[in-house]
């Protein structure tokens, strides 16, 4: 057992957003590379992870899923916008965006909902609204208490891009900008969302 | 104690301690959620109707397993799209949208659907939004029919209905053209039927046509007047004995027809004749029964003219008696020049001379001449008067023949003719006239000497052929031409021929012998050959 592959990560993660790991990747690397990073599994600490019937609804570590995008990185040579990419689609396929759905009556009432969203899919971190100006096209989130892995500030770029599609409707030119970021030193992660 | 948790938390990021109890519910929902979770996926997988989730500004944010498969777009790649992407009506979805909204649905708008591919599929759309518990609007479900198969059953119905429209537009203008064609043409007939009825109508004599099934078709206005026949005869199936003689038709009528002559043979016509009374008059009519033969030669039936011989009859009539008044008138003056010339050249009346009595012998000549035509025009008047009187009698042929022949001897000798007379093996009995046969047979020998060179024979022959005697006078002489034969019996005439030679007769002679004999109940013929000779014969019954 490699000790250097183990990743010192506290928290959990849903099972829903973690069981799109595989999917995306065997639909954009295909079979080979799934087995690709099945091998990478078996020769690491997260073995355990192919013996898991990941269910939707429960609760994993949330390192599990940090490896596998770190893995996923390094044997598909994924750019970070690849993983931006990879946050930006699982997003949309998760049960949780689904019941989410039920705020999406109104951008408002969506954003004002996002932590409560946030809650549902990772057990640590808090979200907060700093700003929601729609006729000025920006929205900004704080996320705090969630210093785990450059990956994950990536992964949620992607998540922000997908959920503000969704909430916002297709814009010319949406940005995703991280203002700040807690693994740099800063307080907390901030996001701002912003169009044309 | 509880157990702290650590696998199964519903939420935050602090643990907290459950009892079992709270341990075992914990698991259980989660279980009935992954049950329930599977469940929609199988159910999203097997439904075959194409759904798309959207919100409220119209982001797809679901779609089911047909929806994907219809639109051929994955889902992550349709997630988070705009929904008027989908369709070729772009932007106008916003108003199907605005009213998915503000009614709660809508049903069956017609769409095109474009695919990844850019495939165009129509479609039908239903929507139905959704609402949560506090009865806010957060999207709507639209569910995607293809109706590419009911619009290309549509296509071919309508291009069907199309083609079969035009079909049954041209038939129907074939149809009016026929029927334009038709009506003209039945006009046409029309018209020529009136014309043709027209003419019928105003045929001044009965016309009657019987059609090709034996039925009366057409009678004119004077048939039904004249006949007596009313227009229930119409259709009626005539009797066709005797080539519908005239007699069947008398039982139509309560008129009574006097049938005076028939002719049965058919060769273009029938003739007959018959009287019938009409307004106090007797008028006669000659029947003239012809065939009516189409343009394709086909038989059409009969028809059968009427002419009135009446009128004809009593302009023969007024001529006769005009012929028999001017020949009494004539016949007294002749007789007293003939017995006045008489007596000058007996020299009654004193010595002539020889040039006087050359002048007064030609007036005598011509004299008798005259009285002779006078004679016969006397006769032929009486014949067609019906005043030409018959004395029977019976007689052998040699009582009739042998004392004309002695008396005709000067004649032959004058003449130069050589006569033979053959008589039969008996002396057969007739029943004749005396006078009236002699007449005949004086006429057949006179003709026979007129037109018989000098050196001439004439063969007088009397033999029985079967029950009648047959009296023949053959010569050798100029014969007569055979465009004068048929008209031999008639009166005046006389051949181009012997009219050269014979500048005398009256061309009376035959017309009258054939009256006679015809009132024997015999017959009178001939046979001639021009410049090789004739033979005139009659026969008579002979008396049982």
């Amino acid at each position: 057992m490699n000790k250097e592959n183990k990743l010192d990560i506290p928290g959990k993660i849903r099972g829903a957003v973690f069981k799109e790991d595989f999917d995306y990747i065997e639909e954009y690397e295909g079979k080979a590379g799934l087995s690709k990073l099945r091998e990478a599994l078996m020769v690491s600490e997260y073995r355990e992870i192919l013996n898991t019937d990941i269910k939707t609804f429960e609760w994993y570590p949330l390192e599990w899923h940090v490896f596998i995008l770190i893995k996923s990185k390094e044997i598909f040579n994924w750019t970070d916008d690849d993983v931006v990419n990879f946050g930006y689609r699982v997003t949309k396929l998760t049960i949780f965006l689904k019941l989410y759905l039920k705020y999406f009556f109104s951008a408002e009432k969506a954003i004002s909902k996002a932590n409560e969203y946030w809650q549902q899919i990772y057990s640590l971190g808090d979200v907060v609204v700093v700003k929601a100006d729609l006729r000025n096209r920006i929205v900004i989130f704080k996320i705090t208490n969630f210093k785990i892995n450059k990956i994950l500030c990536l992964v949620i770029r992607g998540y922000l891009r997908s959920v503000g599609e969704m909430i916002l409707g297709k814009k010319e030119n949406m940005r995703i900008i991280e203002n700040k970021c807690e693994l740099n030193g800063d307080p907390c992660h901030e996001y701002s969302i912003e169009w044309d | 104690m509880a157990t702290p948790a650590t696998n199964t938390v519903l939420s935050g990021i602090n643990y907290y301690y459950m009892s079992k109890d709270q341990e075992y519910l914990a698991e259980s929902l989660q279980d009935d959620l992954e049950n329930l979770e599977r469940y929609i996926q199988e159910y999203s997988l097997f439904l075959p109707l194409a759904i798309y989730s959207i919100n409220p500004v119209g982001i797809i944010v679901d779609v089911n397993h047909a929806g994907k498969e219809l639109a051929e777009f994955e889902e992550i790649e349709m997630i988070g799209k705009e929904i008027d992407v989908l369709f070729k009506e772009g932007k106008k979805i916003g108003s199907y949208l605005e009213e998915i909204f503000k009614n709660g649905s809508v049903k069956n708008q017609e769409l095109t659907l474009i695919t990844k591919k850019k495939k165009e599929i129509p479609i039908r759309i239903s929507a139905s939004i959704r609402k949560d518990r506090e009865d806010n609007i957060i999207g709507c479900f639209i569910a995607v029919h293809d109706i590419t198969e009911i619009k290309k059953f549509q296509d071919k119905l309508e291009l069907k209905v199309k083609q079969r429209t035009n079909e049954l537009e041209k038939a129907k203008n074939k149809l009016f053209e026929t029927l334009k064609e038709t009506e003209t043409a039945k006009a046409r007939v029309e018209d020529e039927k009136d014309k043709t009825f027209a003419i019928i109508s105003n045929f001044i004599d009965p016309i009657l046509i019987i059609d090709n099934k034996e039925k009366l078709s057409i009678f004119n206005p004077k048939a039904k007047d004249i006949l007596g026949f009313s227009d229930k005869l119409i259709g009626q199936k005539i009797d066709s004995a005797n080539n519908y003689s005239i007699t069947n038709f008398t039982k139509y009528t309560n008129k009574k027809f006097n049938i005076l002559k028939t002719n049965f043979e058919f060769n273009d016509s029938v003739e007959e004749e018959m009287e019938v009374e009409y307004k106090g008059e007797t008028i006669t009519y000659k029947i003239i029964t012809t065939k009516i033969i189409g343009n394709k030669k086909e038989f059409l039936g009969l028809m059968k003219i009427f002419n009135d011989l009446s009128r004809e009859k009593k302009i023969n009539s007024l001529k006769s008696e005009f012929v028999s008044i001017a020949a009494h008138q004539l016949r007294t003056p002749l007789s007293a020049i003939k017995w006045a010339i008489r007596m000058v050249l007996d020299g009654d009346a004193g010595a002539i001379n020889d040039e006087q009595k050359d002048l007064l012998t030609k007036g005598f000549i011509s004299n008798e001449r005259m009285i002779r035509l006078v004679n016969d025009l006397l006769n032929v008047s009486r014949i067609e008067e019906g005043r030409y009187g018959f004395n029977f009698e019976e007689l052998t042929m040699s009582q009739i023949c042998d004392p004309l022949v002695e008396g005709m001897e000067d004649l032959f000798k004058k003449n130069e003719i050589i006569i033979d007379y053959i008589k039969a093996n008996e002396d057969y009995k007739v029943y004749v006239d005396r006078e009236r046969i002699r007449i005949v047979l004086q006429n057949l020998l006179e003709n026979a000497v007129k037109y018989t060179q000098r050196n001439g024979r004439i063969v007088l022959t009397v033999k029985k052929v079967a029950d009648k005697i047959k009296v023949s006078v053959k010569d050798n002489g100029v014969g007569i031409p055979k465009k004068d034969q048929e008209k031999l019996f008639t009166k005046f005439f006389r051949a181009q021929n012997v009219v050269r030679i014979q500048t005398d007769g009256t061309g009376l002679g035959l017309f009258i012998a054939k009256n006679i004999i015809d009132k024997h109940n015999g017959e009178i013929g001939y046979v001639s050959e021009e410049g090789k000779g004739s033979e005139f014969y009659f026969t008579i019954p002979i008396k049982k």
